[in-house]
């Protein structure tokens, strides 16, 4: 179009870019490929846990209902954390729409 | 003996107290701020000279912009763009501590747990609260899925609860254990590299390598904490 040779390479680039930004394939394959969400599913598992473990020794602490507390919220925290697990691996965020494996 | 845990070692630079509570100036607030400094200068520099063909400088500053302005947009949607200005905040803080962390003899203040929690906290603490501003007591109905039998809530409502406050904890222990692990992993290598002299070349590869690894897991993390924010703050804008 243009007889300036770095003008018409610049249009390129800027085409390219246009491209990959449209399309968003770089994000997603990060948090997919690099063990983020290998790595997200332990981290879930022990969150729900540890809140559980300490919402259940709070209760316990201010009712004086030992241990039932801890038990409960101990059982509820672990369905909790096997819960976020599950809603890791199918989360439907749009980012990870595209590329969606699991 | 070498210690890799020395590196995570606090000590104040300027003592300082109110009433009995330590407040001192510690090399973890120092590091910090020069977070904090590193990014104006970072962003400021950059778009002191705006042109309308960007330099280097320049676009770094602006791939940044676009980074986290496409990542809020495609996951929160219109709805999410006033809240910019916090996200990116979060984005270049973590970002910037990570990548300050990597150069050697400086200190990661990501790696410790209470840092990070406390970032997790306001990340979490900003999106709860924005779900209130904007629904009220409706907000709660986030604790109830979709077409869940009545009989069950007292089973589902408790789990979901457990659920959602676990958030944090998730946040805040994902970026701790990364930057900790990796920091603490690369030392001892260095310390296979000293104890083995001549042989020491073999280690010293490996490190190499995870240093290569540290940066994109530093970057990552970086990433990884920002993305989930926005999805929580997705997540309290929307509603299901």
């Amino acid at each position: 179009m243009s007889d300036d040779p770095t003008l018409d390479r610049l249009k390129k680039q800027i085409q390219e870019a246009k491209k990959t930004s449209q399309s968003g394939s770089f994000k997603g394959n990060m948090s997919q490929n690099f063990g983020g969400k290998f790595f997200n599913v332990g981290v879930e598992l022990v969150a729900g846990i540890i809140v559980g473990v300490g919402l259940g020794l709070i209760v316990d602490w201010v009712c004086g209902t030992s241990p039932w507390g801890l038990i409960s919220l101990f059982i509820f925290g672990s369905i909790a954390g096997m819960l976020n697990v599950y809603r890791t691996l199918t989360r439907k965020s749009p980012v990870d729409k595209k590329d969606m494996h699991v | 003996m070498f210690d890799p845990l020395h590196q995570f070692e606090i000590h104040s630079l300027i003592s300082f107290q109110i009433k009995g509570i330590d407040l001192s100036f510690t090399n973890s607030s120092l590091f910090m701020v020069i977070a904090v400094l590193a990014t104006t200068i970072f962003l400021v520099g950059g778009m002191s000279r705006s042109q309308l063909i960007p330099g280097r400088w320049q676009s770094m500053t602006e791939i940044m912009y676009a980074f986290v302005a496409n990542m809020l947009d495609e996951t929160v949607g219109i709805k999410g763009q006033k809240y910019f200005p916090f996200i990116f905040t979060i984005f270049m803080f973590i970002l910037m501590g990570n990548i300050i962390g990597m150069i050697p003899y400086n200190f990661t203040f990501t790696s410790h747990l209470i840092v990070t929690f406390g970032l997790a906290m306001i990340a979490f603490g900003v999106a709860t609260l924005i779900g209130f501003i904007r629904h009220g007591f409706h907000y709660f109905s986030l604790f109830i899925p979709k077409g869940a039998p009545i009989y069950m809530l007292p089973l589902i409502v408790p789990i979901e609860i457990l659920s959602y406050l676990s958030r944090p904890i998730s946040l805040a222990v994902r970026l701790f254990a990364n930057m900790m692990a990796g920091h603490t992993m690369l030392k001892v290598f260095a310390g296979f590299t000293v104890m083995l002299g001549v042989f020491g070349i073999a280690p010293l590869f490996v490190n190499t390598l995870l240093t290569a690894f540290e940066i994109l897991v530093a970057v990552l993390q970086a990433y990884v904490f920002t993305i989930l924010t926005c999805i929580y703050l997705h997540d309290s804008i929307h509603l299901h």
